[in-house]
């Protein structure tokens, strides 16, 4: 793959988030490193499930407006993605008189879902559209640019992040607001308890005794932007988007491929695309879900792209804290590797009881300081739908051209 | 405050299912009335093992791509699967389903629910069953965006393509009927509509070249003046001498019906009513359309849909000139292919 990577470099300014670790990014890091969340009986009617738990948002942190948009009634999911957007924005330092021309992409599966099945319980069944949630940010945050909703599952918004990318790299945009959010979805839940894809206890990737994924719900927005562009106005880029790219499995509906080929592709375009190498690596966020195969096949792509040193390369297991916040998933471990850089560690992960089977570092003893961070991120989605992009640190020289 | 697209795509074949249309010299002419129940027959449209199972709108997709892929004569498969892609446009692809297996659940319990298709309450499997189809590798992606999703899958694409990402991509709409209780009216749309395109730089200008950029209205804030500020950003300073505008009768939809009154007279504009549950096929439906009209010269037009959530976008096409008698008959006309320099 050759990207059009001789534009600009592209930075993140700016930081927002809702999740079961609070309402700010401040509470989401410091519950990260206070070692993550908790799962909660979902208080959803007509839950007819085995596996009935989420990482759920803490009512009061979800803002109760906009309630209602363009005739629809909104659910929790846009109303957290408008207050994340929010907080990303003024995180960069983008007042509202200078956000007419951001672009919103958004990564969006089942965005007004909860809505629609709370409707749905109470016997209402006319059709509203199951993914405002982008013109729902764009209209809050007073863009008139492109807004775009993307749709590609559990790593929708690793595509985002990818598109929001290119469209400032190839001169497109300066400046693009990107992320996800995702609510409760008794569907989504359900499909996933009958395909055997549900764990009823907790989130465990990588546990032996783990016996599928667990839900999280929440936003995560991240403000990119022209590294020039930041740069000439006075921001702090807190880190660089350095390099993404894209693969498909062209195998199964829903288990990955076994051979791991396309997320060992994905991986290594990415590097390419960053100009950089696999010894740069210091830290992977895998995309690590809890279900069996998924794991297992992501584990050895680790080991055939790292080779020995993936057993000295800490492996941040982010599900295992906030569950697997689907569409919003690659939004937050941006969000999470965001973090990381600046602050120069990776918290340490959950306790878990390791699968000898995936033959990777999962430091939980302590966090694991980084220097000079590169971190590497996984998303993929049912149907082999890959994505790798790298986070790394953009201080030193690189802040002063 | 338009954005516009980056890279130009070649459109090599086109390929569409839909009830009323019997093929992309039909689409910008769909007989009206309501589909029959049998209109699409999928033991001939998908010969073979493989499709019982799967959702009927994913079984439009895979006839619609059989079809374009065909017509660009299976040039998709001299491309390595690397460098193979797809663009799928939905909004109402699932909408059925999604409520049927809520339903289930209410009812009977997840128990109950069928292996082989509540895995397509994710949207992106229409995309990751047609990259099975096809051997696609290189990337697979959804866009779900109201009413532009489709216009917006040739602004991802051409991106992306730009960007190295793919060297022949799939540009797809599709649509499934909604349920009775979700829409009692025929409001909704079914059906799959495909573009199978190359890089304009380097690729085959069979049909033509196309482009797209989009924007954003506020529904709240949809006066004349503002969406006189983004259409005419969209349009551009030359217009293109035929508009066709995929509108609704929302705020957004009238304001863009306003804005377009000013260039009667001097642009021919087709206002194609639609409402907010058609979901994103019938703008790539007319695109369809528009590259499979026969002119003597090269021909600029334009689709434009506007979607009462906000969105608009507007694809702009240069339709090569063909003078064949249909487009089977071009089938057969390599020689008549033109390469862009």
């Amino acid at each position: 793959m050759t990207t059009a990577s001789s534009g600009q470099r592209v930075v993140i300014t700016g930081l927002g988030t809702i999740s079961c670790l609070g309402g700010s990014v401040a509470a989401y890091w410091d519950g990260l490193l206070a070692g993550g969340g908790e799962p909660v009986e979902v208080p959803v009617p007509d839950l007819n499930m085995r596996a009935t738990k989420m990482y759920l948002v803490d009512p009061a942190d979800v803002p109760p407006e906009p309630s209602c948009y363009a005739g629809v009634e909104l659910g929790a999911s846009p109303r957290m993605a408008v207050a994340a957007a929010q907080q990303a924005l003024t995180d960069a330092g983008l007042e509202h008189g200078a956000r007419g021309a951001i672009p919103v992409v958004l990564g969006v599966e089942l965005g007004n879902a909860d809505m629609q099945e709370m409707q749905r319980s109470m016997g209402r069944t006319m059709w509203t559209p199951l993914t405002p949630t982008a013109g729902v940010v764009a209209a809050a945050i007073g863009s008139r640019a492109a807004v775009t909703s993307v749709g590609n599952a559990c790593s929708a918004t690793g595509y985002a992040l990818t598109i929001a990318m290119d469209m400032i790299r190839a001169g497109e945009a300066t400046t693009v607001l990107v992320g996800g959010a995702e609510g409760t979805t008794r569907a989504g839940m359900g499909a996933f308890d009958r395909l055997g894809a549900a764990d009823p206890v907790r989130c465990r990737p990588f546990d032996l005794n783990r016996a599928g994924t667990m839900f999280g719900a929440g936003s995560a927005m991240i403000v990119l932007e022209a590294a020039e562009h930041a740069l000439l106005r006075g921001a702090r880029p807190y880190a660089e988007l350095a390099g993404a790219a894209w693969s498909c499995d062209a195998h199964h509906l829903t288990a990955p491929d076994p051979s791991g080929t396309q997320i060992v592709r994905a991986m290594t375009e990415a590097l390419a695309d960053a100009k950089i190498s696999s010894s740069d690596v210091s830290c992977v966020i895998p995309h690590g879900t809890g279900t069996a195969l998924n794991d297992v096949v992501e584990s050895h792509a680790l080991r055939a792209m790292f080779g020995d040193g993936a057993r000295e390369l800490p492996l941040f297991s982010l599900k295992a804290m906030i569950g697997h916040t689907t569409g919003a998933a690659g939004a937050f471990a941006c969000v999470t590797a965001t973090l990381m850089v600046r602050h120069q560690k990776s918290p340490a992960n959950s306790r878990i009881d390791q699968d000898p089977e995936c033959d990777v570092w999962l430091p939980q003893q302590h966090s694991v300081p980084l220097n000079a961070p590169v971190v590497l991120i996984n998303t993929y989605a049912f149907g082999g739908n890959n994505t790798s992009f790298v986070v790394k640190d953009f201080t030193g020289k690189d802040a002063e051209w | 405050m338009v954005t516009l697209s980056t890279g130009e795509l070649a459109v090599a074949g086109l390929g569409i299912i839909a009830p009323g249309i019997s093929g992309p010299g039909g689409a910008l002419t769909p007989v009206a009335e309501a589909p029959a129940p049998d209109w699409f027959q999928a033991e001939l449209a998908l010969p073979g093992r493989g499709y019982r199972r799967i959702p009927p709108a994913c079984k439009y997709l895979l006839a619609a791509s059989r079809l374009a892929v065909s017509d660009a004569g299976n040039r998709f498969s001299e491309n390595e699967r690397d460098r193979r892609a797809a663009v799928v446009a939905t909004n109402n692809a699932g909408a059925a389903l999604l409520q049927e297996i809520d339903y289930t659940i209410i009812l009977k319990g997840a128990e109950e629910l069928s292996p082989s298709t509540s895995p397509f309450m994710a949207m992106s499997l229409f995309a990751s069953r047609l990259s099975m189809e096809h051997d696609i590798t290189g990337f697979n992606l959804t866009v779900n965006s109201p009413v532009t999703a489709g216009i917006e899958a040739i602004q991802i694409a051409s991106r992306a393509v730009a960007a190295g990402r793919a060297s022949a991509v799939l540009v797809c709409a599709v649509e499934e009927a909604l349920s009775l209780t979700q829409s009692p009216g025929c409001g909704s749309q079914a059906g799959s509509a495909v573009l199978y395109c190359e890089p304009a730089a380097t690729g085959t200008v069979r049909y033509g070249t196309c482009k797209a950029r989009s924007a954003f209205l506020n529904p709240a804030e949809a006066s004349d003046d503002a969406a006189a500020a983004i259409l005419g950003q969209l349009a551009g300073g030359n217009p293109p001498g035929r508009i066709d505008a995929v509108l609704d009768d929302s705020a957004v939809g009238a304001a863009a019906a306003r804005w377009l009154d000013h260039l009667t007279g001097q642009r021919d504009v087709v206002i194609v009513p639609t409402s907010a549950q058609a979901g994103c096929l019938v703008p790539l439906q007319r695109v369809v359309g528009l590259f499979a009209e026969k002119h003597a010269t090269l021909t600029r037009c334009a689709v434009l849909a506007a979607s009462a959530f906000g969105t608009i976008a507007l694809a702009e096409l240069t339709v090569t000139p063909r003078l064949a008698a249909s487009i089977a008959a071009v089938n057969s006309m390599e020689e008549a292919d033109v390469r862009s320099p």
